[in-house]
């Protein structure tokens, strides 16, 4: 295997880890408030759907990006509700919430499967790179790639230099604490959550409006159960999530690259490749540090007066 | 002023109206939506649900979608009651079928009544080894059960593409699926003139059966309180990790049944779509059903009809993926709803209390 | 102008919860620049009228007032800017985050970006004014007890409140720790505080205390000058009547008395990983009521389990009656007779959900006659259940009811009946009477010595000194995983006990200076 194809790999798994990335960094986010999010499958299979939907009806792949950040927000707010204020099992509510997404999309999306998408996001190029073919194979990726990276880094900075990342992170680990000074813990839970659900939106979108791009059934294809398990992984930390997701990402590009290299493994079961990782590199963390990362009160709804 | 509070004893009313409601709300918002997308919901919805519930053949085939249905759910319940989530209640199926598929194909001469046992068996080691291996990183690593059995769905699915496309592909034709089941390998029908098939016997006697494990005997109640407090189990001398292997294995195993009864009695061949979304039906099924056996069976039974009534309503040109959404939608209210099952708002009523029992005191 | 005397004023304040008054009327005054105390023993309502006072509770009704002006406190954000501030008996601190995040978090008048340098500049300038030692950047989750209460304090003087409330602060020091408290607080006083200090203990509040204000069953009973009383008029105002003594004797013949349980050289890890016992060895024979005192965290969780088959050691032997224990599983501890009343009763004691008989029987359902064979005889069970509940006298609306709606008098006799009642060799009792009221402390006390008269050997460990002295023949004192020598109770001072439980080895520092 030479440098080309490796450069070519992790090229490749950077794009297919960019919807990964957005759900990640939203999750993390979340996860952080103390809210365990597992409708993200269905924010993802609607953000592909109505982004797509968007686009191929307009013919404008900004706006399109725009209604997918709309309706997350208003599917996000509902579940808000249901996670927060009312108080219900956060896994069960995430699985129906996830059914309903699944079910609300094939249906709404059935007239736009295998259509052509007029206005995608394609690959940017940088002129100055020609004399660099192995950086100009990196860097060619498409707008939202740099976008998911700079949000990534964002968020980092958020959550751990500034005065609203120490409440973020106070509402998941200590949520009493904060409301005895004052801060709204219920608000605080409500931005992240919707936020994150934006955000797995946002990657499902980039599922159909670039990496694909088209629109098919269940496109998400469990990405965003995967997602759960890479916020897991990085630690709750949102520049751990870059890594996670390119390496979910090369995973995914290896599967289909090692049978055009001749390897004889059965397709099927390089397929599995990108599901078995997350939960080997969990326990070898876990191996490796006995401490729990996980936000002290993940799940567990915050209630005021005890009695 | 509204205010949340707590109620005292929860009401079992509340729970029945909640539930009747969810459904209703559910059902308004579906035709909603699919009066917008210019279908013609309240037509075929009246048509088609009258003939699943109320016309002979409608109720025999919801009896036949109930056995996978209600092992499913029981699936989720049992690890449920030790406090675990099984959310691979899908692959767990698949697996159970695969065990059956390979005995069957692997001894076509033996007698029915040996061969049947056998894929039985085949189906519950496969299935229960895969929940065996989903809890093994959670007891040992504490990595959550629902990471592993979630992802284990994925895998399993592509290890059944692997059998189908690959290597128990069959020849004959160009379609992805095994052979077909010989004679012995598959269970006869119970109910003359329909599908409902021998299976049913063994799912009612296995939902029975499970019910009274649980209420009356000490493996029953040890299980119970290793879910309901887990410190609490191992402080009373409680082995804990033995039931968590033990729920999550049978349970998947239960699972598997499913799939070993899919395969017998009405496909007698291995797909990869033999489940029609059974896994996360069952979840749903479960929750609403309150981890109870005996209630799985009557809830079990509206979903079976759903699920048939969703077959029918593709034949006449509604997208069948809407009974996902009303599945999605109607738990979600009663997850909504059970808010009002714990918490009561309340008006300014607190004087008033005040004053009551001081005359309870005083009395 | 006339000068503000009240800083304080609470006028009719009425709060309940479902079935009962936690606040019925009440009207204090509290002067400016003093050291009021709040006394009550646990239930009086004390830490509901101060959570109403930092806005964590809505009062029913009644008003309060702030320097003489009418003020409405709807959330801790208004209480904090009216100047007034919490220490809570359960620090509010997040573990994760280092101590100056703690202190800032919530405060309004920080920027968006944190200034580390000019955060730990300020907070050690308040440490020092006061003299609170600190370490802004240590994680908190690595500070000892003392420093959490000392950074819940400056947290407080950063926002520059004027009223202090501490609820039950010495609960987790040592006597020492305590006095050195006491003068900070009375630092705090000259420089301009004022502090509410609630407690039940009588003898620190006549140290501390200017004026004194004492609650009963959610309603004030008197409020006096500290001058202008004493501690056996305060103890009939807590409590309402007389107290009756406890009698205590020691089995005569202890020395000849047979060894129940022997531990040699215990090595066990805490939940993170680290060391929490560190070569432990104690020995207790029949009819001895062994008392371990000092503060918690030091390892006396870790030790309570692995004396009962919870945690698995690292290193070590535990021999019950010369028999030495080869599976260290709860099963095998239980059927050597040993029998364990845990520290945390609602999260460990019991299965919260069920109900009151399936509690009780939790150690009895493997024997016959509830179990027969693989079937739970559930009439048996019924009936055996109901036979021990009223033995013990718990009360409760029906023993069928949800075991978590007891009051937590009633489930500590739930556990002590269902402990009790399996005929023990060996008890081990970590923290039996914390949160319970007088009469159901001294209930529990007379359990205790009921079985120890037996013949029954009691461990008992707890934080507080009061009964470790009053119940104990033996006491030891654990300190970060270790136990000092084993002294008989009449040759223990406090002072002593004070000074191991704070790690201080005595002869080595009068030999140093």
């Amino acid at each position: 295997m030479d440098l080309r194809t490796i450069v070519w790999i992790i090229s490749m798994g950077i794009t297919a880890g960019t919807p990964l990335l957005f759900s990640s960094v939203g999750e993390v986010l979340t996860e952080r408030t103390g809210v365990l999010n597992l409708g993200i499958e269905g924010f993802m299979l609607m953000g592909a759907m109505t982004g797509f939907m968007v686009s191929y009806q307009t013919g404008n792949k900004w706006l399109a990006l725009l209604v997918v950040i709309g309706v997350c927000l208003v599917l996000g707010l509902i579940l808000s509700f249901i996670l927060i204020t009312l108080r219900a099992n956060q896994i069960a509510a995430g699985i129906a919430f996830t059914i309903f997404c699944a079910g609300l999309s094939t249906i709404v999306g059935k007239p736009f499967i295998g259509v052509v998408a007029p206005d995608t996001f394609k690959k940017l190029t940088f002129s100055g790179l020609d004399k660099f073919p192995l950086l100009q194979l990196l860097l060619n990726k498409d707008l939202l790639v740099f976008v998911a990276i700079a949000f990534a880094i964002t968020a980092w900075a958020f959550v751990y230099k500034t005065k609203s990342g120490l409440h973020l992170r106070a509402a998941g680990d200590s949520p009493s604490t904060l409301d005895s000074l004052g801060v709204n813990v219920v608000a605080q839970r409500y931005i992240y959550t919707t936020l994150g659900s934006i955000l797995a939106g946002i990657g499902g979108a980039y599922l159909s409006l670039a990496y694909s791009p088209s629109w098919i059934e269940g496109m998400a294809a469990g990405r965003g159960w995967l997602t759960i398990a890479l916020v897991n992984f990085a630690l709750w930390n949102p520049l751990y999530a870059i890594g996670g997701a390119y390496l979910y990402g090369i995973f995914y590009a290896l599967s289909f690259r090692i049978e055009a290299m001749g390897i004889a493994i059965p397709s099927y079961f390089l397929r599995m490749l990108p599901y078995v990782f997350p939960i080997i590199i969990l326990i070898i963390s876990k191996l490796k540090n006995k401490k729990s990362f996980a936000p002290k009160y993940l799940a567990l709804p915050y209630i005021r007066e005890a009695k | 002023m509204i205010k949340i509070e707590n109620r005292r004893t929860v009401q079992m009313s509340t729970t029945i109206v909640v539930g009747i409601l969810s459904v209703l709300i559910s059902l308004l918002i579906c035709i909603i939506v699919l009066q917008l997308m210019h279908y013609k919901p309240i037509e075929i919805f009246s048509k088609v649900f009258s003939k699943t519930y109320f016309r002979l053949d409608g109720i025999l085939e919801n009896l036949l979608t109930l056995i996978p249905i209600s092992l499913c759910a029981l699936s989720v319940v049992i690890p449920a009651k030790t406090g675990l989530w099984n959310i691979g209640v899908e692959g767990q199926f698949y697996m159970g079928a695969v065990g059956a598929t390979g005995i069957a194909l692997a001894f076509p001469y033996l007698p029915r009544l040996i061969l049947i046992p056998l894929m039985l068996i085949g189906g519950i080691i496969l299935s229960g080894l895969a929940g065996f291996i989903c809890t093994i990183p959670k007891i040992k690593w504490g990595i959550s059960e629902i990471l592993t059995t979630i992802l284990s769905n994925s895998i399993i699915i592509y290890f059944v593409r692997f059998l189908v496309y690959d290597a128990w592909k069959d020849p004959k034709t160009v379609a992805a699926q095994t052979p077909e089941f010989v004679n012995a390998a598959r269970l006869p029908i119970l109910i003359p003139d329909s599908r409902v098939h021998y299976g049913f016997i063994l799912a009612i006697l296995i939902v029975l059966g499970i019910h009274i494990i649980l209420k009356r005997t000490i493996f029953g109640y040890e299980l119970r309180l290793t879910g309901a407090n887990p410190r609490g189990a191992e402080y009373a001398g409680i082995n804990t990790k033995k039931y968590a292997y033990l729920s999550m294995s049978i349970g998947a195993a239960l699972a598997g049944i499913a799939g070993v009864l899919e395969v017998s009695g009405i496909v007698f061949r291995l797909q990869p779509t033999i489940s029609a979304d059974y896994g996360f039906s069952a979840f749903v099924i479960a929750w609403i059903a309150r981890l109870s056996p005996i209630a799985i069976l009557f809830v079990g039974y509206m979903f079976s009809g759903l699920l048939v009534a969703g077959f029918r309503m593709q034949m006449m040109g509604l997208p069948s993926s809407i009974v996902a959404m009303l599945k999605g939608l109607i738990l979600l209210f009663v997850l909504a709803g059970e808010f009002l099952t714990f918490y009561k708002f309340s008006w300014d009523g607190k004087k008033k209390r005040s004053e009551e029992i001081k005359k309870k005191e005083n009395t | 102008m006339e000068e503000i005397k009240n800083v304080l004023e609470l006028k009719n304040i009425v709060k309940t919860f479902p079935g009962i008054i936690a606040n019925d009327h009440i009207n204090l005054k509290v002067k400016k620049e003093s050291i009021h105390a709040l006394l009550g023993e646990n239930g009086a309502g004390k830490s509901t009228l101060m959570n109403i006072l930092v806005g964590l509770y809505a009062p029913d009704s009644g008003d309060i007032y702030i320097n003489e002006k009418k003020v409405k406190i709807n959330s801790p954000k208004d209480s904090i800017d009216l100047g007034i501030g919490m220490v809570h008996q359960h620090y509010k601190l997040v573990d994760t985050l280092k101590v100056a995040e703690n202190i800032i978090i919530g405060w309004d008048k920080q920027k968006w970006l944190i200034n580390s340098k000019l955060l730990f500049d300020r907070i050690t300038a308040l440490s020092e004014q006061y003299d609170l030692p600190i370490k802004p950047n240590a994680i908190v989750s690595d500070i000892s007890v003392g420093e959490k209460q000392r950074v819940e304090i400056i947290k407080m003087l950063f926002r520059n409140v004027e009223i202090l409330i501490l609820d039950e602060p010495t609960s987790v020091l040592a006597p020492q720790e305590c006095q050195k408290l006491f003068k900070t607080l009375k630092e705090m006083k000259r420089q301009g505080k004022t502090i509410i200090f609630i407690s039940h203990k009588l003898n620190e509040v006549m140290d501390i205390a200017d004026t004194v204000t004492v609650l009963r069953n959610g309603k004030i009973i008197n409020t006096l000058a500290k001058d202008d009383t004493n501690p056996k008029e305060l103890a009939r105002m807590m409590i309402g009547k007389e107290m009756e003594a406890i009698a205590k004797n020691t089995l005569e013949d202890l020395q000849k008395a047979e060894t129940v349980l022997v531990a040699e050289n215990l090595k066990a890890l805490g939940d993170e990983g680290e060391i929490s016992l560190n070569d432990v060895s104690i020995s207790i024979k029949k009819g001895e009521i062994l008392g371990i005192a000092g503060v918690s965290g030091n390892g006396q969780k870790e030790l309570a389990e692995v004396l009962t088959g919870l945690k698995p050691l690292v290193k070590g032997k535990i021999i019950i009656q010369g028999k030495e224990i080869r599976k260290y599983k709860a099963i095998e501890f239980i059927n050597n007779g040993i029998s364990h009343i845990p520290a945390d009763r609602i999260g460990v004691g019991m299965i919260p959900d069920f109900n009151c008989i399936e509690n009780v029987i939790l150690r009895t359902y493997k024997k016959k006659p509830i179990k027969k064979g693989l079937i739970l005889d559930i009439k048996e069970a019924n009936k055996i259940g109901e036979q021990l509940l009223s033995e013990y006298d718990v009360r409760m609306s029906s023993c069928y009811m949800p075991v978590k709606l007891l009051s937590g008098g009633n489930i500590q006799k739930l556990i002590l009946a269902r402990e009790i009642s399996c005929n023990p060799q060996l008890i081990i009792a970590v923290h039996p009477t914390y949160g319970l009221d007088v009469s159901a402390v001294n209930m529990v006390h007379k359990f205790l010595l009921k079985e120890q008269e037996k013949g029954v050997a009691i461990l008992l460990i707890s934080e507080d000194l009061d009964e470790i002295l009053a119940l104990s023949d033996e006491i030891t004192v654990m300190y970060k995983g270790k136990l000092t020598q084993k002294q008989a109770r009449k040759n223990c001072s406090i002072e002593n006990i004070g000074y191991a439980m704070m790690g201080i080895d005595k002869e080595i520092e009068e030999a140093a200076s």
